[in-house]
């Protein structure tokens, strides 16, 4: 049991040690640099592909009828597949349209055209707001020269 | 109310002041036996003035046997039998009264005091000393490392002052505040017994990282980032770079409300208030989707996940939300922002990091946006600033000369030392320390002799706009432990309140920053005191609090629309006070310079008549038993009156939509001679500061000589002559808002004998005809008191 017990925690270390050199490796600490407001399939270029947020002018029990929503899908020329309800009134679909689009940007115009879709936003991404250091020089990793403009800005 | 009895007063005076006399308070308990403790601490002020005419205050608590009699007359037998000039001031039980007794001359304080405790229906007689409060200071082995919870100093302007606010209130168990982030460390000692249960709300696996969301694991497994993790996930890593596991959710559950005066760790903001801990973050951030279906279900609002459909047992009252990202606040933001404040739920939310534009969600309105200063009370560069931000706290800043030195204004809070998956619980430090290549500490390399990590974990300072959201969100649990009736508007507007004005220089920059917006190569910015770019002032606890003890006056008009002249009732029965204290009376004045009569300006509810022609504002001032006040004001013309006040006090009721400015032109009509002198006309206007008008004539500023001309102050001259009767409109047009605006006709009738046919008519006096113009709002930036303004009065 103890000798279980020790090993598991030898593991965990272990695991703990791989990963810090592995992020270490690679420059670490810089969860401040990841990015937002990314919703854009990238590995879809080509065409728009994103995940959006809608509320219509209409109400509904439940979920918005699919005959509903194929009608506006159809009238913007797009592809809606509902994913879930994110609250009250609140709708997240895949949006899918042509080639020409790759940003969504003309796809999300002709939606908010439609007069029964109160609005439209893409499901971005959003990330902590605690400060980030500037990665490390890579070696030696132990010569860590904080910049001064991040730490005492 | 007072019943002043006059006996004759006998005995020597000695110049004695009771307020302080620190012998009385041992006898209340020697004597009283059921005396209660009144306050945390005595204090008495050196060398306190003598005052031997002063009226002193005692509690008196009489015996059964003198119950019998009411409790003015036992006072009026007790200051006849005594010789005492005796004031019954108020009852505090049926046996207890607070009396005013006053001094003649000769006798000492105590000296009565001995008479009164002697006479058979005094069972005992002290008196009543004025107590002060004390600083709260925690007991927390690292309190004193968070200097941005202490009271503000020279060397530390920004900080919140929650030291003072632990005096009046340290918060509430029944006040929750949701922690919408990665999770936290539930094992954590100073969190694990402030956690109600939460939930997870991560739809995507990877994001997730532990297999358990959506569910109800509130845990934070971590969020370590690893080069492949950006390579095989691009479209929730793209663009990022690897990093440890950043607890994240536990760092700011720990100024949230970490479990103080315990003798471990860290102190909180709101000792007592619960922390709802809502996994909507994880590796690589978090989507909007599932940050909003975390928002709605902490609120106490029922949201379906997987076909199940949630409704959080323990609701939040307030929510922090120490995340962002850049663009403007999108409509589904707002649309859940709106269903949570309509369930009186405050909302908090980080400026951002960018140096720039403030971030979604902190951008949406009805969010309190929070700011990052430094310890001197610039904006610390990396914060992002502009005028959605409503208040700003500390963020943290380092203030550092070297690499290894230490970081001395991080925001010190609770922290896991795991570089990946979860380690020991512990807390956030003044230096960076990460494993050596080894995976060893690098404390042991000796180039950071002063991190204290072990063989694979890594511990930071803590700095970012992160940690100044939950300082605000921490200040808001403790006002609505002191106030259940504050909306999420009134929290905003007495947190902006109680701010402190930013300092205009810094004390350990040089060359001074500049002010903002312009900033200096670090980001750096003199934070200007217009509320256009890091809010409207410090955030203080302490004077936020007091804001918050301060009673909600609220109006009712059971009639909003009314003929010229009426009588209109207006209703201050729904103003409440904050815990513990009761409304003593409300008062109705006149704040414009229209004055409209009141009747019964002492009631609650009270009468007031609308005018003929004008605008007028009546202030309903409410006061509570400590004499703190709140006031509120209606907006009165001849046939409408408005509010910007709740018709109730209560969280859930908000105040009206802004309304909309107001002018009116008086008088109405009139009618001239041609070639008469000129004649002032009156613009009174309301809902705004801007009280300056533009005047036409028929659509022409300033008029012509045709129509008659028009001067900036509204003196009308009609024109030297007309071939016959003719109107024109004299029109008053809103500078704030050019959208509304109001016409008064006037009738110009020719000379007497020099007409061309036609006309006639009187000339000069005003009709009774009545025309206001209510037109649309313009974009009010501020909610404060807008009485009417006139914008000229005299006659020529």
């Amino acid at each position: 049991m103890r000798c279980a017990s020790r090993r598991a925690a030898l593991e965990s270390m272990a695991v703990s040690i791989l990963v810090s050199m592995a992020l270490a490796a690679n420059g670490c600490a810089a969860w401040a640099d990841r990015p937002s407001n990314r919703s854009v399939d990238l590995a879809s270029a080509g065409g728009c592909h994103a995940r959006v947020i809608m509320t219509f002018t209409q109400s509904f029990e439940g979920t918005p009828p699919e005959s509903f929503v194929a009608e506006i899908a159809r009238a913007a020329n797009v592809a809606l597949a509902f994913v879930r309800a994110a609250g009250p009134g609140l709708y997240v679909y895949q949006l899918d349209s042509g080639a020409t689009d790759e940003n969504c940007e003309a796809s999300l115009a002709r939606l908010r055209g439609d007069g029964r879709v109160r609005s439209v936003d893409l499901d971005a991404r959003r990330r902590v707001l605690q400060q980030g250091f500037a990665a490390p020089r890579p070696a030696p990793l132990l010569d860590h020269s904080p910049v001064l403009e991040v730490r005492d800005a | 109310m007072r019943s002043l009895i006059t006996a004759t007063f006998v005995g020597a005076l000695l110049g004695v002041t009771p307020c302080f006399g620190g012998s009385a308070a041992p006898a209340a308990v020697a004597e009283g036996g059921g005396a209660t403790e009144l306050n945390l601490v005595h204090h008495r002020p050196a060398a306190a003035p003598l005052n031997a005419t002063d009226e002193h205050q005692l509690i008196v608590k009489f015996r059964d046997r003198a119950t019998a009699q009411t409790q003015t007359g036992r006072v009026e037998a007790l200051a006849a039998r005594r010789g005492f000039e005796l004031d019954g001031q108020r009852s505090v039980t049926a046996r207890m009264q607070v009396l005013q007794m006053r001094s003649a001359a000769g006798e000492t304080v105590e000296q009565m005091l001995t008479r009164l405790r002697a006479d058979p229906d005094v069972e005992y007689a002290v008196v009543d000393q004025r107590r002060y409060v004390q600083a709260l200071t925690p007991n927390d082995p690292l309190y004193s490392g968070q200097w941005f919870l202490q009271a503000v100093s020279a060397a530390a302007p920004a900080a919140i002052d929650a030291t003072n606010a632990w005096s009046t209130t340290t918060g509430s168990s029944s006040v929750v505040i949701a922690d919408i982030d990665t999770g936290v460390r539930p094992d954590h000692p100073d969190l694990t017994s402030k956690l109600v249960p939460g939930y997870c709300f991560i739809s995507d696996a990877f994001e997730a990282n532990n297999g358990t969301c959506p569910g109800p694991d509130e845990s934070d497994p971590g969020d370590w980032v690893t080069s492949s993790d950006i390579s095989n996930h691009p479209n929730e890593c793209g663009g990022g770079s690897p990093g440890y596991s950043s607890w994240h959710g536990t760092r700011v559950a720990g100024i949230l409300g970490a479990a103080s005066n315990n003798a471990v760790g860290v102190a909180g903001v709101s000792w007592d208030a619960q922390v709802l801990p809502v996994r909507a973050l994880g590796k690589c951030g978090g989507t909007d989707s599932d940050i909003i279906t975390a928002m709605l279900w902490a609120a106490g609002i029922q949201v379906t996940v997987n076909h199940q459909n949630l409704v959080n047992p323990n609701p939040a009252r307030i929510i922090n939300l120490s995340l962002g990202g850049s663009g403007a606040c999108p409509a589904s933001y707002q649309d859940a922002i709106n269903q949570i404040l309509a369930k009186g739920v405050v909302v908090v939310a980080s400026a951002g990091n960018e140096t720039g534009a403030v971030d979604v969600p902190a951008n949406c309105p009805g969010v309190i946006a929070v700011g990052g200063l430094r310890e001197d009370g610039t904006k610390v560069g990396y914060s992002s600033f502009g005028p959605e931000v409503t208040v700003s706290a500390p963020a943290g800043n380092c203030v550092n000369s070297g690499s290894q030195d230490p970081c001395l204004y991080t925001v010190s809070t609770t922290t896991n030392l795991g570089v990946a998956g979860p380690d020991a619980n512990d807390y956030t430090g003044q230096y960076y320390c990460y494993p050596d290549a080894t995976g060893g500490p690098t404390s042991g390399s000796g180039s950071y002799p002063n991190c204290t990590i072990g063989a694979g974990q890594y511990r930071t300072y803590n700095v970012g706009t992160s940690f100044s959201a939950p300082q605000v969100a921490g200040i808001a649990a403790l006002m609505t432990s002191v106030n259940a009736n504050l909306s999420p508007s009134q929290v905003a507007a007495r947190i902006k309140a109680g701010a402190t004005a930013f300092p205009q220089m810094s004390i350990d920059t040089s060359p001074q920053p500049p002010a903002c917006p312009s900033i200096n190569a670090n980001g750096q910015c003199i934070c200007t005191n217009d509320s256009q770019t890091c809010g409207a002032g410090m955030a203080n606890a302490a004077v936020a609090v007091d804001q918050a003890l301060r009673p909600i006056a609220a109006i009712a008009l059971p009639s909003a629309s009314f003929a010229a002249g009426a009588n209109v009732a207006v209703q201050g029965g729904g103003s409440a006070a904050s815990s513990g204290a009761v409304i003593s009376s409300h008062a109705w004045t006149n704040v414009g310079s229209l004055a409209l009569a009141i009747a019964n300006a002492d009631m609650a509810n009270a009468t007031v008549t609308s005018p003929a022609c004008g605008v007028g504002t009546v202030e309903l001032t409410v006061t509570d038993d400590a004499d703190r006040q709140d006031t509120a004001d209606v907006v009165i013309t001849p046939t409408s009156a408005s509010t910007t006040a709740p018709s109730t006090a209560g969280p859930t009721n908000p105040a009206p939509a802004t309304p909309a400015v107001i002018v009116a032109v008086c008088p109405t009509t009139a009618t001239f001679q041609a070639g008469s002198p000129a004649q002032t006309f009156n613009a009174y206007l309301a809902n705004t500061a801007n009280t300056n008008v533009t005047w036409k004539v028929n659509g022409v500023v300033g008029g012509n000589a045709n129509v008659g001309t028009v001067s900036a102050s509204g003196q009308y001259t009609p024109p030297a002559n007309v071939g016959k009767s003719t109107n024109v409109n004299l029109t008053a047009v809103s500078v704030a808002d050019t959208t509304v605006s109001s016409t008064a006709r006037v009738t110009i009738t020719p000379i007497p004998g020099q007409s061309s046919g036609g006309g006639g008519g009187g000339g000069g006096a005003a009709d009774g005809f009545t025309l206001i113009v209510i037109g649309l709002l313009a974009a009010l930036t501020t909610a404060r008191r807008l009485g009417d303004r006139r914008r000229s009065l005299d006659r020529l």
